[in-house]
């Protein structure tokens, strides 16, 4: 079907047809005039996401008020800076993957583990979970009058590289964990029926069954991790105790907001955006993994597992649940210890609402800007061009959004009131920041729409709305919910995007909580981190829900 | 209904989102957070005010007395501030130089300012002022350093706060260049060595100290006055320096932008007068800048330092080496 040579009507508007640009100018721009409606929204979407990229990157070219400063690479401050974010990141996502493995293998090929579903579960949670919640439960639990800290060795301190690695691997065990499991059991059964046939010893399976099927991700999940930790801000604002221990991402923030010195956090943010960029590139290479899928039902043969193996394998998956668990549950007795009259109620109050209503915005925006730029990407026949949407939708993965904020600050400083129009920002680069996301998810949804149902539609002739809300709507409303609900809780829990564009008088819910556990209002660090918790949590409710 | 609702919606959403409006008769005051606290100067002085000006005073708080300074900067022409209230004698320079204020347009020789503040500046009023001092508990240090190098052989920890957030931690870094010079640098690694923890603000380094996590902390030597008056405690004291100590001068102004500059010219005379420099002692725990109050008796056990330092504008043209000094001293 050639949609170049058609008229603009009612039919264009519902029936999702397959274009094929014509190809002279005077063609395009009278094809283009036709269609104004239906391609205006992915129209603005594109310009909207490549604009505040183009303008990010306009600030780093120094073309703004203020140059790159240079400078830095004569200071040994600057190299130790990098190399420590590089260093704890390396470390991060490697005790990350060691730790998984055993207790992913148990998941997977012991069925006699308890709680199995309900831990995947929570797993999920604590990938997503905001890292303020997680850093007060921490400080609880090993912080200076920490319930834990008098098992430690003498000396012991959060402070730093150790409080660092602990958050970090809470955040990304988890993920790792449920790539491997799913992983190990997606080996089929005839292969282990095979290996027990063959009488393969636990040595040999594991090297010719097991090893196989994770060569695939292992690389994958650690790349994937290590870029996570190094783009990771507020566990190592909070957790860095000091010039010490500083990351890129932080040094950024410090050049902006402590020293006010544009051209230092500019050339920091290069630094940041060629290392992060540059290693996303190539691990994106090492291929997709798969994280978000429920735990399949364990039906299937499986090998029998040694007692050693067994027991092994059970206490790993035991000492994995209480580091998961504890740092969560501690927020409960620490909260227990507030006193209740002087909380501050109200100003609680206030900032989750303006927590909820900025996170609610910014998803509801990724939605938007997703399913905008997906009406063009459909439309297009051409794989090249259809590539070329992607890129567009993709390319934020590779900017980390502290760089995205940093240059879009700089750049409109001299003509916007960030004190007045923060707000805006904020909104509008969480949902840049989930847009990636949302769109990869989105994405196949809309494939298997079209390719399932538009011929059968193009015969109904439906209008747009009718359309949308009769037939697209209803059949994309369990990704829409669930995308929807990611983006909520990861919009919630933002801090560094909050950090550029926020001010003391006017925090989020993760904000509130640094400010009180920096004043040593623990009790009310816990309370507010337990409200943000529930938050999330009832978000994620719907996710559960649609999945199930 | 539904208009109503939509408009509720609306106001809700505005009120969430920014900040009240202004008013004709209204002084808006920037300062910090701790100036506005319940327990700090703030309440105090705002009745005090309110009820002679005949107007009302909204303070709007930052974290510190940086943040302050990056806050009105950042604000430019848009600001609210009529007055700028809580940066120090070391941030002035650039304040004045970045456009931020005005000249106050009083004659301060009609007040009996302290000799020793000496202050003469046609923008700034000086409305209290203290030396920074490390704070030690004499039931666990019996023999407290008396100098620098004192305090750099001891081995005891410290706590101090980092000199690009907080005035404290700013005021440890001139100190340290007034005493050290060109051997800066080394002081810093030396005293790094001995660092327990470098904090964000003043609050979270004194109560990490009181809770028996290091030997010193910066503070000031107003410190103790503190715990003697309003705890009885007499246990804590600040280690006097034969090198001298470096003042901090608090600091109020007219914003360049002012919208009531005539308010914001009486709420600088108020400041100086005897009722606002008897409150500011005991709330905000420094000294007042006149030498005619009368301080609790707890004041007088203070010690007397030497005082030592730079110009402001001395500090602002080296305030950047300082800084990368410091951070590559102490990151190693």
């Amino acid at each position: 079907m050639s949609g170049g040579t058609r008229s603009a009507n009612d039919s264009i508007m519902s029936r999702p047809v397959l274009i094929n640009l014509p190809t002279n100018r005077t063609g395009l721009w009278f094809w283009f005039w036709q269609r104004w409606p239906i391609m205006l929204p992915g129209a603005l979407a594109l310009l909207l996401m490549l604009g505040i990229s183009v303008m990010a990157f306009v600030a780093l070219a120094g073309w703004g008020d203020a140059g790159v400063d240079t400078t830095l690479l004569q200071e040994p401050w600057f190299w130790r800076v990098l190399q420590f974010s590089i260093w704890q990141a390396l470390l991060s996502a490697l005790l990350s993957v060691l730790l998984a493995l055993p207790v992913a293998r148990a998941l997977a090929l012991d069925q006699r583990l308890p709680g199995k579903s309900w831990f995947l579960r929570w797993c999920l949670l604590c990938f997503v979970m905001p890292s303020l919640v997680l850093i007060t439960g921490l400080v609880a639990l090993f912080g200076r009058s920490g319930l834990l800290t008098p098992l430690l060795p003498d000396g012991w301190n959060l402070y730093g590289l150790s409080g660092i690695l602990l958050a970090h691997v809470f955040l990304n065990l988890p993920f790792a964990l449920r790539v491997f499991t799913f992983q190990w059991q997606s080996i089929p059964q005839g292969a282990w029926k095979m290996s027990a046939q063959l009488g393969l010893s636990g040595w040999q399976r594991f090297r010719l069954v097991e090893l196989p099927a994770l060569r695939a991700v292992v690389p994958a999940v650690t790349g994937f991790v290590f870029l996570l930790c190094f783009n990771s801000f507020a566990v190592v604002l909070a957790l860095g105790g000091g010039p010490r221990a500083t990351t890129l991402e932080v040094a950024i923030f410090q050049a902006l907001k402590y020293d006010f010195n544009p051209p230092e956090a500019l050339f920091l943010a290069w630094t940041q955006l060629l290392v992060a960029g540059g290693l996303y590139l190539m691990f994106s290479r090492w291929g997709g993994l798969q994280w978000l899928t429920p735990l399949q039902p364990d039906s299937g043969w499986r090998p029998h597992l040694s007692r050693a193996g067994r027991i092994g394998g059970g206490f790993a998956y035991l000492l994995c649940v209480l580091f998961l668990s504890l740092p969560v549950l501690v927020l409960i007795p620490t909260a227990l210890q507030a006193n209740l009259s002087a909380v501050p109620w109200q100003e609680m109050l206030q900032v989750s609402l303006r927590s909820v209503i900025l996170a609610i915005s910014a998803a509801c925006l990724a939605l938007l800007l997703a399913l905008a730029v997906l009406s063009w990407w459909r439309r297009f026949a051409s794989p090249t061009l259809r590539r070329l949407i992607e890129t567009a939708a993709l390319h934020h993965l590779v900017i980390p959004g502290m760089v995205l904020s940093v240059g879009v600050y700089v750049m409109l400083m001299p003509w916007l009131n960030w004190q007045e129009w923060g707000w805006l920002a904020i909104i509008l680069l969480n949902a840049l920041v989930a847009l990636p996301f949302v769109f990869q998810q989105l994405k196949p949804r809309v494939f298997e729409y079209d390719a399932n149902y538009r011929p059968l539609l193009a015969d109904l002739g439906l209008g747009a709305w009718p359309h949308w809300k009769l037939v697209y709507g209803p059949f994309l409303k369990p990704v829409l919910q669930r995308v929807f609900a990611i983006s909520f809780v990861l919009a919630l829990g933002d801090f560094a995007i909050f950090g550029i564009f926020g001010n003391d008088e006017w925090r989020t819910l993760p904000w509130m909580i640094y400010t009180l556990s920096g004043s040593y209002r623990l009790a009310e660090a816990a309370l507010a981190s337990l409200l943000l918790l529930m938050l999330a949590l009832v978000a994620l409710r719907l996710l559960e829900r649609n999945h199930a | 209904m539904k208009i109503t609702s939509r408009n509720l919606a609306c106001a809700a959403l505005a009120t969430v989102l920014s900040s009240a409006s202004v008013s004709a008769s209204e002084l808006t005051v920037y300062t910090y957070s701790s100036f506005t606290s319940s327990w700090g100067p703030g309440p105090q002085l705002k009745t005090l005010f309110e009820a002679q000006c005949g107007c009302s005073l909204t303070y709007v708080s930052s974290d510190d007395g940086v943040s302050l300074l990056n806050r009105v900067r950042l604000e430019g022409s848009n600001t609210r501030a009529d007055l700028i209230m809580g940066i120090d004698d070391a941030l002035m320079s650039q304040a004045r130089e970045l456009g931020l204020v005005q000249p106050h347009g009083l004659d301060l020789s009609a007040w009996p300012l302290r000799s020793e503040l000496d202050w003469k500046d046609d923008t700034f009023v000086p409305f209290d002022y203290g030396y920074f001092a490390f704070i030690y508990d004499a039931e666990r240090l019996t023999e407290p350093a008396t100098s620098f190098a004192e305090l750099l052989t001891s081995g005891a920890s410290v706590i101090y706060q980092d000199p690009r957030t907080s005035t404290p931690g700013q005021g440890l870094m001139l100190w340290i260049n007034a005493v050290h010079g060109e051997q800066a640098g080394e002081a810093w690694q030396q005293l790094a060595a001995q660092t327990v923890t470098v904090t964000k603000g003043w609050s979270e380094a004194y109560s990490m100290f009181l809770k028996g996590e290091s030997d010193y902390v910066l503070s000031y030597t107003t410190s103790p006055a503190y715990h003697l008056v309003a705890e009885e405690e007499s246990r804590y004291r600040a280690a006097e320096f034969s090198d001298g100590h470096v003042a901090q001068i608090e600091v109020a102004a007219l914003s360049a932008h002012a919208q009531q500059v005539e308010l914001a010219q009486q709420f600088l005379q108020f400041l100086l007068s005897e009722e606002a420099q008897s409150v500011i002692p005991v709330t905000n725990w420094m000294l007042p800048v006149r030498d005619d109050i009368e301080l609790p008796d707890a004041f007088d056990t203070l010690i007397q330092p030497t005082r030592i330092g730079f110009s402001p504008e001395v500090i602002q043209q080296s305030r950047p080496d300082w800084i990368r000094e410091w951070r590559n001293a102490v990151s190693q």
